[in-house]
């Protein structure tokens, strides 16, 4: 739809409102308010039943389908995996719920409309009924959150060992990563000693940090645990796989993890979206600003010898640095 | 009625022994009497007046709110569009039709803000505990109507404030509702400047409004009941507000403490929030402080404030539904500790919205279970009404009508609220469009319809006329129908990992599929605005010429705010005695009764008419 269309359809309906209007307010006037005869309450009660419930079930179920056909592809990694899950029990489990107390609530208005010469019953409530409800609401509930509290401990224990460590750095408006290095070992970072040679203010004098990679490219091996350090260097960001369904805040001044085994490469998944060009993206999920929206970054994921390969083609941080000092000190 | 009224002898006060002569009256007793249009109307101490006050400023700002979303929602429509119209109100944030990214995110920053704390809180809360607390328990108004009056000018210039910020050259703050720092306390970013120092001042003017109004709330019905008001007889509306007060009065203050903390770090220097930032080219100083800080702090606040919002709405709705069933709330001791653990369950539940801030999981699972357990009296609270409304002879008044649609949509929020509880769910539903689809479903339409049915209820307790009933089930058709098309969609939207807060869905290939969606929701919200206008139309125009009813009970209930001499009752409330309470408020339909199905709190036991007891009579 075109602006001008929209704004017409727009129009439409404002009009569309105001004669209804018009109608309920000249319906009105001639009435009792304080009236409610019994073919009132009825119409009142037929009219709530069948537009907002049954309506309101019909659009449900459209909206589900709708979503159904846009839903994120199979999560891509374990973790994703499991929440994943978790969602879909909860869709289950919230689904029966909602669909039982809302026909309950809507049956009843058809059923209990006010007539006259008919008196309502009596019932203050009884305390075996409270007790029921607490009962039934707590039992459900445990059952729905016993596999999260396993689940949730799983995708948030400290990374296995042998995960390779990926740092991530969040800054106003893109994403930055580091390797460690054949060290296995980040070098020390201190935010002062950032500057436009070093975007990530390692300490150059620390021996671990010579080797450490940084690069704009996020690329990781599949099937093996990948740990992520995650920081920020201004304000909050959040770093947001939806295609794991994870994300963790990255936080100025608070180092944050997240870890993760990848199921299938960018390929393996090209295939199973059926769409050629699909990438793993990544976005940020707190606000940070005006490129809040735009702060997007990908990750590639790729089979480990590929990975190995691009690995030992990057070259060290520390090289260029070290150059471009030596270059600065000619000057 | 009135020699009923005569019986009850009590707690007569010099208040009103001064009454009937003017002499010898304190100065501020003068004042409360409104007797000049200044004292009448506009610095009024009458709890009645200062409701209507707060109603008018919390629709002033619900305005103002609706709007501000239709601009950035349609932003949203049309991202790549220039819009011209743009350019003209909003001027250089609009340029050539395109709206500034960061006045996008000033527009939901006010837009949230106002909505919680001008339109659900002060709005919400100020009017109804205003006039329903001394109305409901019998007292002539408020412990201290000074502290009221200054309750609503504090909040008044609260409003006064955000409002001018909106306005100003530098742009009002861009940090959303919650205000995380850094982003919050960086000044030198745009529209962090001068805007988010007003919005922090107002944002403490309003707590201290809150705090004023809140004293006087609790004061007022611990200390002011009639004779025979004990607390188990109270109406639930006031024990809605009670709860709600003294949750407002132990969580504000740390809010208040949150946001001069942010004032010290944004002026002073200091390094509550902020450490390791390296920002517009250099290295910041501070150093030691922590972000998260203010995360605990505002949602320690923050959690408690939807339920300051959503308890005293969930108070007048069982008094609506109550008294249009005929027949007893079902639990009134149920409803009330479940209330009451509400609100204490609702300060061990604060960090949920920070599962993926990095906090210790060990931490993150005891806030999961302590969250799902908030569900339990929230679930037990929505069997009670629908218990309410079982075998009852249902009088679908507009009032009714938006309670059960306050109930319908209660039901959607709160369940949505299992699925972030659950912390593993959370990994993917954090700030994305599920955790604004719940949120609005609660708190924009369920605490918003709750608000509309006290509104058509009471009116014509503030205003002496009724309302246009046919305008009134049109406003709510139009109001519930649009509101959930936008907000259930966006639970979808949520699920599949759209992030919220998104100025276009431009830069993502895996967003770019949900542009339509955000077209009919756009078109959505603006039926959904014009559905207002049917109910602004119906309000002023009801407040002049609606139909005076027939009798100073239209709904028959039994509460005592329908026992005034007049229908909206002047200074003092009752002109004579202040009514004596022989029962609870919900003695409806019991089967002793003869001709009416009613027995309100004030008729001594020996006046009722009845008859004897039938055994076994269903109604059904
Ligand atoms: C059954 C009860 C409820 C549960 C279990 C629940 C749970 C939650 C959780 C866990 C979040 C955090 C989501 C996130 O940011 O990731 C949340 C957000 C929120 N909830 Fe609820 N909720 C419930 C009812 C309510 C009610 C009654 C209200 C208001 C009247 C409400 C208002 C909000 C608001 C305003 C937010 C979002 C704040 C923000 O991030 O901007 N919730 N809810
Ligand atoms: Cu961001
Ligand atoms: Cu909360």
């Amino acid at each position: 739809m075109t602006f001008g269309e929209f704004m017409l359809l727009v129009a439409g309906i404002f009009i569309l409102a105001w004669i209804v209007f018009a109608i309920g307010h000249l319906i009105e006037l001639n009435k009792d308010p304080e009236e409610f005869t019994d073919s009132h309450n009825k119409r009142t009660a037929w009219a709530m039943f069948i537009i907002i419930y049954v309506g309101g079930m019909l659009a449900s179920a459209y909206s589900v389908w709708y979503y159904l056909e846009r839903k994120l592809p199979e999560p891509a990694a374990q973790q994703g995996v499991w929440i994943q899950t978790i969602n879909d029990l909860n869709v289950l489990a919230t689904g029966i719920v909602f669909v039982i107390t809302t026909t309950m609530l809507f049956l009843y208005i058809i059923k209990y409309y006010g007539r006259k010469g008919r008196k309502a019953q009596y019932i203050p409530g009884k305390i075996k009924v409270e007790m029921m409800i607490v009962a039934g609401v707590a039992i459900g509930l445990m059952i729905l959150i016993l596999p999260s509290g396993y689940y949730w401990f799983q995708i948030m224990t400290p990374a296995p060992k042998d995960a390779i460590k990926v740092e991530v750095t969040g800054y106003q408006f893109a994403w930055m990563f580091r390797y460690p290095g054949p060290d296995g070992k980040f070098g020390k970072r201190d935010w002062r000693l950032i500057n436009p040679d070093n975007p990530l203010g390692i300490d150059p004098n620390d021996p671990a940090g010579h080797d450490d990679i940084v690069t704009t490219e996020f690329k990781v091996p599949v099937g093996k645990p990948i740990a992520l350090h995650i920081r920020s260097r201004d304000v909050i960001h959040s770093f947001f796989i939806p295609f794991f369904r994870m994300k963790m805040d990255a936080v100025p001044g608070v180092p944050t993890f997240m870890w993760f085994t990848p199921k299938y490469t960018t390929v393996q998944m090209r295939e199973k979206t059926g769409n050629e060009n699909f990438v793993y993206e990544v976005a940020c999920a707190e606000l940070c600003g005006s490129g809040h929206s735009s702060m997007r970054t990908t990750i590639d994921i790729v089979e480990p010898q590929e990975f190995e390969q691009w690995l030992n083609k990057q070259t060290a941080w520390y090289e260029t640095y070290k150059n471009k000092q030596v270059i600065a000190e000619m000057k | 009625m009135s020699e009923v009224l005569r019986q009850g002898v009590n707690q007569e006060s010099a208040h009103t022994e001064g009454h009937h002569n003017g002499n010898g009256l304190s100065f501020w007793e003068k004042w409360h009497r409104g007797e000049s249009f200044f004292s009448k109307y506009v610095f009024s101490m009458d709890h009645k007046v200062i409701a209507k006050q707060f109603l008018l400023t919390g629709m002033f700002w619900g305005v103002m709110g609706g709007l501000l979303s239709l601009v950035f929602r349609l932003q949203l429509a049309y991202p790549d569009t220039p819009i011209p119209f743009f350019e003209v109100i909003l001027g250089k944030w609009g340029e050539g039709g395109i709206l500034d990214p960061n006045f996008y995110n000033s527009l939901i920053t006010i837009h949230g803000t106002v909505l919680v704390f001008f339109v659900l809180t002060g709005g919400l809360s100020g009017t109804f505990a205003n006039l329903l607390v001394p109305l409901q328990i019998g007292a002539r108004d408020m412990a201290s109507p000074f502290l009221n009056m200054l309750s609503y000018w504090t909040f008044f210039l609260a409003s006064v404030i955000m409002f001018v910020s909106i306005f100003l050259p530098w742009g009002p703050a861009a940090s959303g509702w919650t205000a995380y720092p850094p982003l919050s306390a960086l000044k030198e970013l745009p529209n962090m400047g001068i805007g988010m120092d007003l919005w922090l001042v107002s944002i403490v003017l309003f707590i201290i409004s809150a705090l004023f109004g809140g004293l006087n709330y609790v004061t007022t019905i611990l200390n002011m009941r009639t004779k025979g008001m004990t607390m188990a007889r109270l109406p639930l509306p006031v024990w809605g507000m009670f709860i709600a007060s003294v949750l407002g009065l132990l969580s504000f203050p740390v809010l208040l403490a949150a946001g001069v903390l942010l004032l010290a770090d944004r002026h002073l220097g200091t390094s509550f929030y902020l450490s390791e930032i390296f920002f517009n080219g250099q290295a910041l100083p501070n150093y030691g402080g922590s972000p998260i800080l203010y995360q605990h702090l505002f949602w320690f606040l923050g959690h408690p404030e939807v339920y300051i919002i959503i308890i005293p709405a969930m108070g007048l709705v069982s008094e609506v539904l109550a008294v249009n069933s005929r027949k007893p709330i079902f639990g009134y001791t149920a409803m009330v500790i479940s209330m009451a653990s509400i609100m204490f369950l609702s300060f061990l539940v604060w960090a949920h919205h920070m599962f993926v801030s990095g906090m210790n999981p060990f931490l993150g699972s005891m806030f999961m279970y302590m969250t799902l357990a908030i569900a339990i009296p929230s679930a037990v609270k929505v069997f009670n009404w629908l218990f309410t409304i079982w075998r009852g002879n249902l009088r679908l008044t507009p009032a009714m009508v938006f309670a059960l649609g306050f109930v319908a949509t209660f039901i959607i929020g709160g369940l949505g609220g299992i699925f972030l509880g659950n912390a593993v769910n959370d990994i993917l539903l954090h700030d994305t469009y599920f955790v604004v689809g719940h949120f609005h479903v609660v708190m924009g339409v369920s605490a918003l319809l709750a608000m509309f049915a006290a509104i058509y209820h009471w009116f014509p307790k503030m205003f002496g006329r009724m309302m246009n009933r046919t305008l009134g089930y049109i406003h709510f058709l139009f109001t519930i129908i649009p509101a959930l098309l936008v907000f259930v969609p966006m639970h979808h939207m949520g699920m599949a990992g759209v992030p919220r807060r998104y100025y276009s869905f431009q830069s993502f290939d895996y967003l770019a599929q949900w542009q339509d969606i955000n077209l009919f929701i756009t078109t959505m919200a603006i039926i959904g605005f014009s559905g207002q206008l049917i109910f602004f139309y119906n309000f002023f125009y009801s407040i002049f010429r609606g139909k005076k009813p027939s009798s100073n009970n239209p709904w028959k209930a039994t509460t005592l705010e329908w026992t005034t001499e007049e229908m909206a009752p002047g200074h003092g409330n009752w002109k004579g005695q202040v009514p004596t309470v022989y029962r609870w408020a919900y003695e409806y339909s019991p089967p002793y009764l003869k001709d009416t199905d009613y027995v309100p709190q004030h008729i001594p036991p020996e006046q009722i008419k009845k008859e004897p007891v039938k055994v076994s009579e269903p109604v059904e």
